[in-house]
Order: structure tokens, then C-alpha cells, then sequence
């Protein structure tokens, strides 16, 4: 079992900064051979998800306005993560944020808000979408 | 946690997980994973441990579901498109 943690740990590790290169290196809007969203293409709406891609890859240039552009999400929910990541591992004292009560079921309604509103035809919605 | 001194710990409901599949990647495992989530918080507040439990394995199951569809698509996708990466990494020069 210990074995079994620290080989999915390492693996883990490894594909996530092969992420991180591969999305530095290359963007997602002029590359073909990323997958597109499965949602957005056999569904024709955009997901809570759309647009991350994308996203990562301007955060990775620090181009922090297109994070915002193309998934209005992205950021505070990495935060979110982030936050939860260091008050597990001990690094900062304050509780994660995401273990409140509550925090599922605001998520779910910031999830669920956001996804129909970037949906949503016209000029204050079409900044949410992808 | 809530006042529920006598119950073993609360039973991890992998929310992080969840989060990370519904923004990264599959939205509707995601979202089964949320809502579990929530389950397990709202049976141990109200003191059902087996309940809560239960919600716990599946949120487990489904942010597992979503992380190995991402997993598994991507490593597929990578590798049908392994070449065309490497020619135009070749290209960018490196």
C-alpha cells in the first residue's frame, strides 16, 4: 500500500509538470492535437470546463486577463485547490476551505450558475463563454 | 468538525477531486462527485455515520471515474498524436 502511494505520488508528480510543460509550450487555440471539450462538440453547449486549456496556458504566460476570458472559473477555483493543498500538508494553519459544511453545495450552484450563464446569448454573457 | 464528538471522523468526501474534474476536465462524473460530496456532509451532521459513509465511496467512485476518462483520453489522444507533437516539437527546435 505504502509503495502503491509513493509510485502514484511520483506518477502523478511527472504528469503534472509534463502538463505544465506541454501548456507552456504550445497553444491550445493553434494546436490541433489537443482534445477538444466532449461537451462543447457533441453537445454544442460549453461546460464549466471549457475554455481551461486555453486557460492554463495564458496563466502559464502570465497573461492573467485571458485566464479570465477563457474560463472565468479557472483561477479561484485553482486557489481553491491551492488553499485545500496547503492546509492539508500543513504549510499554512488555516482551514481548508473547501471542508466547510456547506462548500459542496456552493460549489455546485456557482458551477451550475456560471455553466447557464455563459451559455446565454448577448453582450453581458458572451464575456463567460469560451 | 460539527457537534458530532461521538462519531468517528468525518469520512473524506474527495471534494478536491471533484473540483478538479468539473474545471478540468468531465463535467458530468464532476458533478455526481459534487453532489456526493455534499451527501456525505449532510448525513454526518446529522449523526447517520453508515450513511455518510456510503456518500464517502461514492464521490471516491466518481471522481475516480472522471479522473481516469481524462486520463485515458488524454494518454490516447497523445499517443495517436504522438508524432505530429514530436515533428513540430522538432520545428519549434527542441
Amino acid at each position: 500500500m505504502q509503495v502503491f502511494k509513493k509510485a502514484s505520488f511520483i506518477s502523478l508528480g511527472v504528469l503534472f509538470f509534463g502538463a505544465v510543460l506541454l501548456f507552456f509550450s504550445y497553444n491550445p487555440e493553434t494546436h490541433f492535437f489537443f482534445p477538444k471539450c466532449p461537451v462543447e462538440q457533441y453537445m454544442g453547449i460549453y461546460c464549466s470546463g471549457c475554455g481551461s486549456q486555453r486557460a492554463a496556458h495564458d496563466l502559464l504566460h502570465f497573461r492573467i486577463a485571458d485566464v479570465f476570458d477563457h474560463n472565468f472559473l479557472f483561477l479561484p477555483f485553482l486557489a481553491l485547490v491551492t488553499q485545500h493543498v496547503l492546509s492539508k500538508t500543513g504549510i499554512i494553519s488555516s482551514k481548508s476551505l473547501i471542508s466547510y459544511r456547506y462548500a459542496p453545495i456552493v460549489i455546485l450552484v456557482v458551477i451550475a450558475v456560471f455553466m447557464v450563464l455563459r451559455n446565454l446569448k448577448g453582450t453581458p454573457f458572451e464575456y463567460l463563454a469560451p | 468538525m460539527e457537534n458530532n464528538s461521538g462519531l468517528p471522523p468525518k469520512p473524506d468526501n474527495y471534494l478536491v477531486w471533484a473540483i478538479l474534474s468539473t474545471i478540468f476536465c468531465c463535467l458530468p462524473t464532476g458533478i455526481a462527485s459534487i453532489i456526493y460530496a455534499s451527501k456525505v456532509n449532510e448525513a454526518y451532521a446529522r449523526g447517520e455515520y453508515a450513511e455518510a459513509e456510503k456518500a464517502s465511496k461514492n464521490a471516491k467512485m466518481w471522481a475516480m471515474i472522471g479522473a481516469g476518462i481524462g486520463l485515458l483520453v488524454t494518454i490516447i489522444y497523445f499517443a495517436f498524436f504522438g508524432f505530429a507533437i514530436f515533428a513540430s516539437a522538432a520545428d519549434a527546435g527542441f
